[in-house]
């Protein structure tokens, strides 16, 4: 919704940087190419209003209409997992999964139920109980996210007075 | 049989009356060379070459790791939680069991009739510290504290009460002490510290999360009163049932009564000298200002 919304839009502005792309200055022409952006350099618009007043005029009207959508068609979160990292050429993490999950030694993986927070007052006491427990992934779930985890997330840590210590290794495990 | 032994032997005859090697005759071990997997060959293993039927997994053009088709993904599904906050700031004590100790002592590794320092256990390769990683230095782990019986003047960063007392039963010493992460860095490798010739820092206190445990008496804290550290030694033995030898009565006494100043790093080298590995000279400051910055 929000990807057609911008081609629509930048459908609108084009003919109008068209018509006027002859008689604008390269200043001007910089300050357009980031369309939707709220932050245009005032020295810009200064240049502009002596020279083509026209143009201008039409342009800050359909700016002031987008501008209420704007952060949320600029800030889309990037969603993908880097394999190969562009300056060290390292695999990066997924900062979601290092947020909500928490991973213990013995390659479980730990997370709180989802809706623990919400809505309480029309959940039952025993709902609610079972929705504060923290409970372990699956095994598909685990290798996903040891997937989107690089090896620093796997290392064994030494903290003092930690509440996840003895929970790090498996006992009495018979395979 | 003939008395002259002749290098090789028969071997030697046979391979001389052997054809010549060619190509032919040359052949790599059995296992030693695996035949390259080769896809889309053959009846079963061509046509689509284990690709599967159209789609995105034939074209090769599958949604990133997570994707649901659109449904929010799992890992988006499950609220945040601070399982992970502040992981990076945590400080971290790798173990040191009372059971490698006394493997240690016993190798002629460690050496017991000094005092017990985190240089030495680098030294002998008892512990592995890397202060980049977080570590702050070592904790005393009590798995072998029943199996313990050395006498040690022991100086470490973190310890269990059952491994104090483990220690103290034997007639040693122990100490907690803190060292901030540039003076552990020096601790663990003096030597490349005192090559470029920079004057050793002063050891800064532990700020205000590690400074109650390091001034009980209970954790034989370096910042604890000496009285205090007294009547937590004879609880402990009651608690834990024995008897404290009296080790003013002891050959080793100096030794083990031996404490580092809380500004020290090393034993002996006052903050501010500089150690010319060289020259095999150690070098004092005389300025006054210099000395009173290294002597608060």
């Amino acid at each position: 919704m929000a990807a057609t919304l911008t081609r629509g839009l930048s459908g609108l502005l084009r003919p109008l940087s068209v018509f006027g792309r002859e008689c604008l200055s390269p200043a001007v022409r910089l300050a357009q190419s980031p369309r939707f952006s709220t932050v245009l350099p005032n020295h810009a618009f200064r240049t502009l209003t002596p020279a083509h007043t026209t143009a201008p005029v039409q342009l800050t009207g359909l700016l002031s209409r987008v501008t209420p959508l704007m952060p949320s068609l600029l800030l889309q979160p990037v969603r993908n997992l880097t394999y190969f990292s562009l300056r060290k050429g390292k695999r990066k993490s997924v900062k979601s999964v290092t947020e909500r999950f928490f991973r213990l030694h013995s390659g479980q993986w730990i997370r709180r139920k989802a809706g623990y927070k919400k809505k309480l007052w029309k959940k039952s006491a025993a709902r609610r109980k079972r929705l504060r427990e923290h409970v372990f992934c699956n095994k598909t779930q685990c290798k996903l996210l040891d997937k989107m985890t690089s090896p620093y997330w796997k290392r064994r840590n030494w903290y003092l007075n930690d509440p996840y210590q003895k929970y790090h290794d498996r006992t009495n495990l018979k395979l | 049989m003939s008395l002259i032994k002749k290098p090789g032997g028969k071997t030697i005859e046979v391979v001389k009356n052997l054809p010549r090697i060619t190509l032919a005759n040359l052949r790599p071990n059995p296992g030693a060379k695996t035949l390259e997997k080769r896809r889309g060959r053959g009846m079963h293993g061509g046509n689509r070459s284990g690709w599967g039927h159209k789609g995105e997994r034939q074209r090769c053009n599958r949604p990133r790791l997570g994707f649901e088709g659109g449904q929010t993904p799992f890992y988006l599904v499950i609220p945040k939680y601070g399982y992970n906050a502040n992981h990076s700031r945590q400080p971290q004590y790798p173990p040191l069991s009372l059971r490698r100790l006394q493997y240690l002592i016993d190798l002629g590794r460690i050496d017991p009739s000094q005092p017990i320092d985190l240089t030495q256990l680098v030294n002998g390769r008892g512990v592995e510290i890397q202060p980049q990683k977080r570590d702050y230095g070592v904790q005393l782990v009590d798995e072998g504290a029943d199996i313990f019986c050395a006498k040690v003047n022991l100086e470490v960063q973190a310890a269990s009460e059952k491994a104090i007392a483990a220690v103290e039963r034997n007639g040693g010493v122990i100490t907690t002490s803190y060292y901030d992460p540039r003076s552990l860095q020096i601790l663990i490798k003096p030597v490349p510290f005192f090559m470029p010739g920079e004057p050793i820092p002063k050891r800064l206190f532990p700020g205000e999360d590690l400074l109650p445990y390091y001034t009980d008496a209970n954790n034989r804290g370096y910042l604890a009163d000496p009285d205090k550290i007294q009547t937590a030694r004879m609880d402990l033995a009651k608690k834990y049932g024995y008897s404290i030898p009296d080790i003013s009565k002891d050959t080793l006494f100096e030794m083990l009564v031996q404490r580092k100043n809380p500004r020290h790093i090393f034993f002996g080298l006052s903050p501010g000298w500089v150690v010319n590995m060289a020259d095999k000279k150690i070098l004092k400051p005389t300025d006054d200002k210099v000395l009173q910055y290294y002597g608060s």
